[in-house]
């Protein structure tokens, strides 16, 4: 991990114009010295539905096997659908003649509500139909075939996410990818996406963050970083007082006759509460924004860079480099 | 091997002053329900001094699903007959739940967290709450739910996409709602019962069969704020981090805490067991001892902050989840109380852990099928151990769904006797190494589900000497017992069986005295109560989870077992 990475940033030394300072831009110079080549691009263009392939495709037993062996490791365990599709914890698949593709659909999108999960992002369509080929016939399960991709002989299993880019580009530039982990990480009770939504993931909290992408870097570094306000009154700041005693500060969601809805944002994760009006001895509103104050101080500068170059991705020409953060 | 064992960590500060500062601030939040006044953290440590409620998931804080109640007896048991019964609505799922009952009062809580508090003596409604799921939800470990919390004048449930929600016990309006973590992603969430210690209430979840990484939370009753949380797979820096790899798989390790802890109040420590590591059937991408999975963990109640862990099995490779219930017993041999924690497991074996100092006292098996490990010795090593490989497949026993599945037992000091069932089963288990990707299903094996070596799949009801693991009394059951067990001092031990018998044996001798036929299986918590004087016994009918789904494969003809979701309530008849 390069130095840049553990480097935190001080919210003193981004307070005014610190940035100008030499040591800032000596700093900066000596650990992003080295012009970035390309970005990394956010996910391949959507390829349009293949049509199905012949039915006796879905037939031919090397399409099936091929099918059984991407079957064993992420559909047959015994929370999902068994061994072979049968036997597990979720819906029994063999034997119930099962179209084409009413099967596709589902592994391929998931079912709402349920276990069932989307494999679109894990499964190619050709994969997805070598998966229905095997569960339409019956093939008795390979149950001691080996995947098609072991990561048995890798030496060391890296995650897909937060995967560390070391090399000498990507701590030049900010990565979309790297960004786009940080903000939809579940992992922490900070992470962008439990309060914002962008890419129609994430929650309704504050606000939809499409649009920041035409703002410029050094704004929405400084909008992450530092304390400021909000020009949407949706997203001013509530502060009530209770005949307890206790305060409360965050976003109103609605309220009624009785009672008023609010995120109380005081700690993460955010809980939204339920105050009946009587309860209420004070009530101000301001319009400085909720959001933690602290980032500058969990994030690496490398990371902001990264966050900063996802929010901007869907309108990016070139490249978003540390230099665009700090003039 | 030996770094495992118990280690004491340094036991932080006293802190009773802010305890009573916060009690204070409670006091004034809700109104009292009855003569009884508000039911508060206090009061639930005397939950044993109130036998007409059961007012915790196990119906006190040490885990024995034992009630004092002693109106309805061995000897007059026969004589049960059916007060009211209620029907949720809605059957898929089943009913997993363990209704609570808190001065005339029932609350319940059905799949798709459905909630109704009933009149406890009439099945009466009084109110209905039904939580608003988001239109995009994954629900990645069903649709059931095992039990909500009462105190401080609301309700407590953990929900299908991961949320903590407290509604007014007298209304069943919301007061506070909170994501624990994005359900969307984790690919976990929660449907364990919370429990309420001092201010706080605490909450595990699901997702250790998942790439994530597990842990305990704590929020403040009052305003749902997150007071502490403990990750069960320590971070880099903190100690246990060194029993993983130098990997990013600490991240998606498991560990997660699906069902409900125990609370000791002399020594303010929560008790938890902790799941099983992920990939659950693939070793070989953890080496390492992967704390804090596998160990029975003890938390001090009011930072979060460990105090010691003892560690079952490390390094599983047999997805032995840790994850049961832990039984806090003092139990007395030559003259000296020792104050215990026995813990089944998943692998069939029962834990006696001595709960102050986390050290092992016995290991003894409850199932009599066990091939995973030759044996336990004296100082609680494994030895022997039989770890299915990638690319062959191995005869493991018992069964991945476990020598029992996560129903409870039930302890009764009147007989010393520990209740518990048991499973003889094995499976062949196949290894498929998996990458970790969050959130997403982590398992990395299948397993085909196989009979013992001598003979059928069978189950069995029994009891022992929680202790020393001697058998009492058994008996012979055709399919697992899936039902909590209910064991009171009338000398009753209640179960219900898949088929939907609601069945009641003599707790001393193992005879059964009488059944009732509820036409579904049982799969929640029996429990009993008392209201003006009369006792009464409760118990949730409705087959339906993950092991439910699993059993066609070796009993066809439970595909046919119908599911319900509904409670039926029994007590003696009134006097004319």
């Amino acid at each position: 991990m390069s130095e840049v990475n553990e480097a935190r940033v001080s919210t003193n030394f981004l307070r005014g114009d610190a940035f100008r300072r030499g040591s800032c831009r000596l700093r900066a110079v000596a650990l992003f010295g080295v012009v970035g080549a390309g970005l990394v691009t956010i996910g391949q263009p959507r390829r349009i539905l293949s049509a199905p392939p012949q039915a006796d495709k879905l037939k031919e037993p090397q399409f099936i096997a091929e099918g059984a062996k991407l079957f064993a490791p992420s559909c047959g365990n015994a929370y999902c659908h068994g061994a072979g599709g049968v036997g597990g914890g979720a819906p029994r698949l063999r034997g119930k003649a099962l179209e084409a593709a009413y099967l596709f659909k589902t592994i391929s999108g998931g079912i709402s509500g349920t276990a069932m999960l989307s494999f679109k992002s894990e499964f190619s369509e050709e994969q997805i139909w070598k998966l229905v080929a095997f569960i339409m016939s019956d093939v008795k399960p390979i149950p001691d075939a080996r995947p098609e991709t072991s990561v048995a002989d890798k030496p060391s299993p890296i995650a897909v996410r937060g995967s560390a880019e070391t090399t000498a580009e990507s701590s030049v530039t900010g990565s979309v990818q790297a960004g786009k982990s940080l903000f939809f990480d579940s992992s922490q009770s900070r992470s962008c996406h439990r309060c914002h939504s962008l890419q129609g993931e994430g929650t309704s909290i504050g606000p939809e963050l499409s649009k920041v992408a035409g703002r410029s870097p050094r704004e929405l570094f400084l909008s992450i970083i530092l304390p400021h306000d909000v020009k949407d009154p949706r997203y001013s700041t509530l502060k009530l007082t209770l005949r307890s005693g206790e305060k409360i500060a965050g976003i109103k969601k609605e309220e009624d006759a009785e009672s008023i809805r609010i995120y109380d944002t005081t700690e993460l994760p955010v809980v939204l509460r339920t105050i009946q009006k009587g309860e209420v001895v004070k009530l101000e509103s301001g319009s400085e924004s909720v959001m933690p104050k602290d980032y500058a101080s969990i994030y690496t500068m490398k990371q902001l860079l990264d966050l900063v170059t996802f929010l901007k991705s869907s309108e990016l020409k070139s490249p978003v480099m540390l230099k665009d953060l700090v003039e | 091997m030996n770094d495992r064992k118990k280690h004491r960590l340094a036991r932080p500060g006293i802190v009773g002053i802010s305890f009573i500062v916060a009690l204070g601030a409670l006091a004034t939040y809700a109104s009292a329900q009855d003569g009884n006044g508000e039911l508060t953290g206090e009061r639930l440590v005397n939950a044993r001094k109130e036998p007409q409620n059961w007012a915790t998931y196990f119906g006190a804080y040490d885990a024995w699903r034992y009630s004092s109640l002693d109106q309805i007896r061995a000897d007059n048991v026969k004589n049960l007959v059916s007060v009211w019964a209620f029907q949720t609505g809605k059957v898929e799922g089943g009913l997993n739940a363990t209704p609570l009952v808190v001065d005339g009062i029932m609350y319940l809580i059905a799949s798709e967290n459905r909630v109704f508090a009933l009149n406890a003596e009439t099945g009466e409604r009084l109110w209905t709450y039904n939580y608003k799921f988001p239109r995009d939800l994954v629900s990645p470990y069903g649709k059931f739910n095992r039990g909500l919390a009462v105190g401080y004048g609301l309700v407590f449930f953990g929900t299908m996409d991961n949320h903590v929600v407290a509604l007014n016990a007298s209304t069943g309006k919301e007061v506070w709602n909170v994501e624990v973590e994005d359900g969307k992603k984790c690919g976990c969430n929660i449907n364990g019962a919370p429990f309420i210690v001092r201010d706080k209430v605490i909450v595990g979840g699901t997702g250790g069969d998942s790439a994530h990484r597990g842990y305990i939370s704590a929020f403040y009753a009052k305003t749902g704020r997150l007071a502490w949380r403990f990750y069960t797979i320590p971070g880099p820096g903190e100690p246990g981090h060194e029993t993983w790899p130098d990997t990013e798989i600490w991240k998606y390790g498991g560990g997660s805490t699906w069902l409900t802890g125990s609370y000791d109040p002399a020594q303010n420590l929560i008790f938890w067991g902790i799941g099983n590591p992920s990939s659950d059937f693939n070793n070989a991408v953890r080496p390492g001892l992967n704390l804090y999975t596998n160990c029975i963990v003890a938390i001090d109640a009011d930072t979060g902050k460990l105090k010691w862990y003892y560690q079952e099995i490390p390094h599983d490779a047999w997805d032995f989840d840790s994850a049961y219930e832990p039984v806090l017993m003092d139990i007395t041999r030559n003259g000296k109380t020792e104050k215990l924690l026995v813990h089944p497991n998943k692998s069939g074996f029962v834990w006696v852990i001595d709960r102050v100092t986390g050290k092992f006292v016995n290991a003894w098996p409850y199932v009599d099928t066990i091939t995973w490990v030759k044996s336990i010795d004296k100082d609680g090593n494994l030895i022997g151990r039989n770890e299915p490989e990638v690319g062959k497949q191995s005869l493991i026993c018992p069964n991945w769904g476990g020598g029992r599945s996560w129903n409870h037992s039930a302890y009764s000091p009147r007989t010393g006797l520990w209740y518990n069932d048991g499973i003889e089963w094995c499976a062949n288990v196949t290894v498929y190494p998996q990458e970790a990707r969050e959130g997403r299903p982590f398992v990395a094996g299948n397993v085909d589900v196989k009979p013992p070596p001598d003979g059928n799949i069978r189950a069995h009801l029994d009891a022992f000497d929680p202790l020393s693991g001697q058998k009492k009394w058994s008996v012979p059951f055709k399919y697992p017992i899936l039902s909590s067990l209910l064991v009171t001092a009338g000398d009753v031990l209640f179960t219900g069986d898949v088929e939907g018998r609601f069945l009641a044996f003599d707790a001393k001798t193992g005879k059964q005295l009488w059944s009732f036929n509820t036409g579904s299986g049982h799969r929640g918590g029996p429990i009993t109560y008392s209201v003006r004087g009369r006792q009464y016994v409760a118990v949730p009918s409705g087959l339906g989870s993950i092991f439910v789904s699993g059993m066609p494969a070796t009993w066809p003809e439970a595909a046919n077992f119908q599911t319900g979701s509904a409670v039926f309530v029994f007590a003696l008849p009134e006097r004319k």
